[in-house]
């Protein structure tokens, strides 16, 4: 996740446009880490380093690490640690940032660092998995500070993404989250909670993300906005909603109840609370997730 | 019982949830089936075809899959449930068993699950 959430921090600075961001993430999912890259964000070597081996490499035969070694810029030792090593996500669109010419490999690097300076987090080898800092985050993206259940809610997004993730796809990045009163809807489904707190969300999207969003989700190959396509957007609200009501049970020991998803297409959609649309934008188009919050 | 005479009755709002657990059931032999959209639906079906397992969503519109439970359980203590909900809290859980449900799975299931599930409850 924390590619998703550098590459909202990219958006948000107005380093990079989303377009920029969309095109990387799309070569990203298609593309394998080079060891340059590897030995860059591994500080064994400077991105100087990296580019006379590549200048190398074009008038020798030999392999990256090879001419590495031999310039004594890598032991054995060091090349063997870092092929056996699965590179966190993020190494990848770093690599298509410096490709495409966007960004440099010092202007990653530096990034990358003010980055984990803002949020606090300084082991990103560790960070993939870790809940501590997953929360931490989530919690810095969406500055739920000032709601009463702001805390909920920090836990209701670290789910969403966990969820999307598992069941639609890693190739996506959370924009900003925008305050609404009022949305006008193409496609897409609703769903209370209620209990000790109470929580409405939505999923909405146009005809052609919603096909592509329902063909992912459910295993199938949609090629019409039918009947279908409206139950896989159902089910995924319903089936994140009903993970958060029983991680909520668990962890918690908060009873929640949930009702039954309800199409929302080609509506005026304005529900009674503080609600906060959330885009989040896939290589096949934008979803949005609507997030109410009771009053 | 050969799961080929098996009649399964397949309770969920969701035109996708229950096609996804007939694929599953299909694959393992099944072949003859019953749906319904809502706890009433099922409550109805249960009624006039007597199916020999039931597989029933929680969250639904109209009548729920507890009440659902209790109401079939009432017409007969012998009828097999089994609740197939993303809403896997412990306390819907037990109400689920306490109202007679035979089995509990949380949605996404996996194929394996429902697989158990009928050589247990029917093959077995």
């Amino acid at each position: 996740m924390f590619t998703q959430l550098f590459g909202n921090y990219l958006l948000r600075k107005a380093i990079i446009t989303p377009e920029e961001l969309l095109e990387c993430m799309t070569e990203a999912g298609k593309s394998h880490a080079k060891l340059g890259t590897l030995c860059i964000h591994a500080g064994l070597m400077s991105s100087a380093e990296v580019e006379k081996v590549y200048i190398l490499q074009t008038h020798r035969d030999e392999r990256f690490g090879e001419i590495a070694i031999e310039e004594g810029y890598l032991t054995q030792e060091q090349l063997d640690n870092l092929m056996e090593q699965q590179p966190p996500s993020y190494i990848l669109l770093a690599q298509c940032l410096t490709e495409k010419g966007i960004l440099n490999h010092d202007e990653v690097e530096r990034l990358l660092a003010d980055y984990q300076m803002e949020t606090e987090l300084y082991d990103l080898e560790m960070m993939e998995d870790h809940k501590d800092r997953f929360k931490k985050m989530v919690t810095h993206f969406c500055n739920f500070s000032d709601l009463r259940n702001g805390e909920v809610g920090v836990c209701y997004l670290q789910l969403l993404f966990n969820n999307l993730i598992r069941f639609i796809g890693d190739d996506f990045t959370p924009m900003d989250l925008v305050p609404f009163q009022e949305y006008i809807t193409h496609y897409g489904a609703k769903q209370s909670i209620e209990g000790s707190f109470q929580l409405q969300s939505a999923i909405e999207t146009n005809e052609q993300a919603a096909i592509a969003f329902a063909s992912r989700y459910a295993g199938e190959n949609f090629e019409e906005y039918d009947e279908f396509v409206s139950a896989s957007l159902q089910d995924f609200l319903n089936l994140h909603n009903g993970l958060f009501v029983v991680n909520m049970s668990n962890s918690d020991a908060v009873e929640l109840e949930i009702d039954a998803p309800e199409e929302i297409d080609n509506m005026l959609y304005a529900p009674d609370g503080y609600t906060y649309l959330l885009p989040l934008a896939f290589t096949f188009g934008t979803v949005n997730f609507l997030i109410t919050f009771a009053k | 019982m050969e799961l080929k005479d098996c009649k399964v009755l397949i309770c969920d709002d969701s035109i996708l949830a229950r096609k996804q657990l007939k694929d599953v059931l299909i694959e393992e032999g099944c072949g003859l089936f019953f749906e319904a959209t809502n706890g009433q639906m099922a409550i109805d079906l249960y009624k006039k075809e007597n199916p020999d397992i039931v597989f029933l969503d929680i969250v639904m519109p109209k009548v729920d899959g507890i009440e659902a439970v209790k109401a079939i359980k009432a017409y007969d203590n012998d009828a097999c449930i089994i609740m197939v909900s993303s809403v896997g809290t412990q306390n819907l859980i037990k109400a689920s068993i306490e109202e007679g449900a035979n089995d509990f799975i949380q949605k996404p299931f996996v194929a394996k699950q429902i697989s158990t599930i009928l050589k247990n409850r029917v093959e077995g």
